[in-house]
């Protein structure tokens, strides 16, 4: 089986995160600390630098080939095992599902004001279905593909805003400013932590040897400088109240941008790339369960070599974890109140719960079984 | 397997192929009339929108304007759409828009605000002693359209207060943070430029600032404002000032490179008492009929230009104080200057604005760099 490499690993991780992060990131964070919203990234470095610390040291302890799915049959014995996979499948189908859901939004929002998000969340997941149909070695090639791209026109468009930040909108901060701070730190777990948790599932598939658990440290650090940037850039051109206000602040940033006085209205442009991040963390999320589902059904995906769709390996429920992905995406929140909803409160706590509890359980009920 | 990713392709491609099956789709270019410049005005219960849309060849002659009425923004664009006999309208490329003075204009920023097509960096003025339709129909005269106009009005405007165009992202954050904002004013008068025999063309002209508060204008300030406010606002341009000298005769200055520091004065008990601002610029001498030019006269003319900038000053504190509206953004100036005191005020810093004594120190500087010897 060819597998990924670390660095296939590590830029599938940053990508994924670039669509939640532009989602969640400005506008929860500037509502929560108001003007020291940018510092939120920097708050929350050092539990996360402590939390990956704890994943790199738990996952020298497994086995090679040991992912996220294997672990909790390992760790967690059959019965609890079984449980925990369906759990996280679930919980990946709905995440999926939102996702494709949430992606159709911004393009209802920013570029096509009069269409329905049920025609971009149908034909995402379909493209999604095909990419999980593949190996996950053929999605981290895509990550590592799109990743200079996306995060290129991401640099470009920051840097250039920079001269249109007011210094005044992101000064002073104070130390009355720090409850807040630590509470405006809780999205950028969400975004940083779901770049820490997901990537799990395929620890499996990644060469041996390589380690790239114990490489997240240098990871943390550059992400939390881009998302520093990020927030720096669109806070310090707005306000955080005015950023608090408005639903996709980055986008109404590029809006803004005019090029050499001549070229301008890109953000349909930006958009339409925020559309590959959103691919790949649908396509990850459904490819993820499935694995946990055939885990559990007693499958062995990771030896798998045989024909795409055949029944005793259980692939057939690759296309049935798309449509349930499909479906999630199209019957979930029919109102923008809703959506906004879920997208504030109960995705990010979830998300939080999960990424931060899942793999300190399985070391904890590991530890008492003696299963370490 | 293959029959079934082809499946899978076949049901993509109608769906990704192209923007036929999405509503408000967006036809070819050519087939774009551009708008440029948007015109509110208050019409019975709601309101009439006026659209400036550039010529697609200026040997076509004027520019479009097409107006419509609606109960709000997004209604009457709509109805201009609709009954456009031209090509599709493209408002994502509006410049400048004008709000006659009746118009409610925090319901006009939020509209601004939700809208796909319209920026936040777009300047907003408010023209008062007309009606924003006649203005648009009217300004310009043949290839000079409105947007020329207004092009001409900012580019004044950025050069007298160092690029600091109002625009509705400025405005918003300014009534976000302060509770109150300026607004640039506007107003209908005659275009300089004569052409003999022809009647004169109509212009806007700026006419001063408004300050908004409350969803409301609650002042108007004179052109004369603007020097006092580019420099309490620190965004101090390039502006003449003319003023008599020892012997009554009339001297023209040009002040630039002005700044202003605020330093607050608190009590013992962490009430803020009062104001220090400290304002400074430099000048040169364009005009005067002294002769010869002499150190005494540069010093009288220095303190004469000092009370003159002072007084304009004191007049805007003045006002401000008395309408409890902070628009020249002293309070996050105080906010700067002593974060955590600022922070524990009981009370916000507009209604803090009556009560406060302010000190205003002026220092001028008139450069001899232009003297004739």
């Amino acid at each position: 089986m060819k597998r990924i490499t670390a660095h296939q690993w590590t830029l599938m991780s940053s990508l994924l995160l670039l669509g939640p992060a532009l989602r969640l990131l400005p506008h929860a964070a500037a509502q929560q600390a108001g003007r020291a919203a940018w510092l939120g990234a920097l708050t929350a470095l050092p539990l996360l630098l402590l939390y990956a610390r704890f994943l790199s040291r738990f996952w020298a302890t497994r086995p090679a080939g040991t992912g996220l799915g294997e672990a909790a049959l390992q760790l967690l014995g059959a019965r609890w095992g079984r449980a925990a996979l369906y759990v996280l499948a679930g919980w990946l189908l709905f995440y999926g599902g939102f996702v494709l859901r949430s992606g159709a939004d911004r393009l209802v929002v920013t570029v096509y004001p009069q269409s329905a998000p049920a025609v971009f969340t149908l034909s995402m997941g379909l493209c999604c279905l095909l990419a999980a149909l593949g190996s996950a070695r053929s999605l981290a090639r895509t990550a590592a593909l799109l990743w200079p791209i996306v995060t290129g026109i991401l640099l470009l468009l920051l840097l250039v805003s920079l001269k249109g930040m007011d210094r005044s909108n992101l000064f002073p901060v104070t130390l009355l400013d720090l409850p807040a701070l630590l509470r405006a730190s809780l999205p950028v777990m969400d975004v940083l932590g779901l770049g820490l948790f997901l990537p799990l599932f395929f620890l499996g598939f990644v060469e041996p040897g390589t380690g790239p658990a114990a490489q997240r440290t240098r990871w943390l650090l550059a992400e939390s400088l881009l998302l520093t940037l990020l927030m720096l850039t669109v806070v310090g051109n707005f306000g955080a109240e005015l950023v608090g206000r408005l639903s996709q602040p980055f986008f109404t940033l590029v809006r803004n941008l005019v090029f050499f006085r001549s070229l301008e209205r890109i953000e349909a442009l930006v958009v339409s790339c925020w559309v590959f991040p959103d691919f790949l963390l649908a396509s990850l999320c459904i490819f993820a369960a499935q694995y946990c589902l055939r885990l559990a059904l007693g499958a062995n995906p990771l030896q798998d070599r045989g024909n795409r769709l055949e029944r005793g390996r259980l692939r057939w429920l690759i296309p049935l974890c798309a449509f349930a992905a499909i479906l999630v995406g199209l019957l979930l929140a029919p109102g923008l109140f809703s959506l906004r909803l879920l997208s504030e409160r109960t995705i990010p706590f979830l998300n939080l719960a999960l990424s931060f509890l899942t793999v300190p359980v399985f070391y904890l009920v590991g530890k008492h079984r003696k299963a370490l | 397997m293959k029959r079934l990713t082809l499946c899978i392709l076949a049901a993509c491609l109608p769906l990704l192929g192209g923007c036929g099956m999405l509503r408000g789709s967006y036809p070819r270019l050519e087939e774009l009339r551009v708008v440029q410049t948007m015109g509110v005005d208050k019409a019975g219960s709601g309101l009439r929108l006026t659209l400036a849309a550039a010529a697609a060849d200026r040997s076509e002659g004027d520019a479009v304007c097409l107006s419509a009425d609606g109960p709000s923004l997004p209604a009457a664009l709509s109805r201009v759409r609709n009954r456009s006999t031209e090509e599709t309208l493209f408002c994502g490329h509006v410049q400048q828009l004008v709000a006659g003075e009746d118009v409610p204009l925090e319901a006009l920023l939020d509209t601004v605000c939700r809208s796909a097509d319209l920026r936040l960096d777009m300047p907003l003025y408010l023209l008062r002693g007309s009606s924003v339709e006649e203005l648009m129909t009217g300004a310009g005269s043949g290839s000079r359209t409105i947007t020329d106009v207004l092009d001409a009005v900012r580019c004044e405007l950025d050069y007298r207060s160092d690029s600091r165009a109002y625009t509705a992202g400025q405005i918003l954050q300014d009534l976000q943070r302060q509770g109150s904002a300026l607004l640039y004013v506007l107003r209908r008068g005659e275009a300089a430029e004569n052409t003999a025999g022809a009647s004169s063309a109509q212009t806007a002209l700026p006419a001063g600032l408004a300050v908004l508060k409350g969803g409301e204008i609650c002042s108007w300030l004179g052109t004369e404002a603007l020097l006092g406010v580019s420099l309490l606002r620190n965004c101090f341009g390039v502006q003449e000032l003319t003023l008599a000298d020892r012997s009554g005769l009339p001297a023209t200055l040009e002040l630039r490179q002005g700044s202003s520091r605020v330093r607050p004065v608190w009590g013992e008990g962490g009430e803020l008492r009062g104001l220090d601002i400290t304002a400074r610029f430099s000048a040169s001498l364009l005009e005067t009929a002294e002769s010869p030019l002499s150190e005494p006269y540069f010093d009288d003319l220095t303190a004469r230009l000092e009370g003159a900038v002072s007084e304009r000053l004191r007049i805007l504190l003045t006002r401000s104080k008395s309408l409890q509206a902070d628009f020249l953004g002293l309070g996050p100036r105080v906010e700067a200057a002593s974060p955590l005191a600022f922070r524990r005020l009981e009370e916000p810093f507009p209604a803090l604005l009556p009560r406060l004594e302010i000190s205003l120190t002026v220092q001028g500087r008139i450069l001899h760099e232009s003297d004739l010897q």
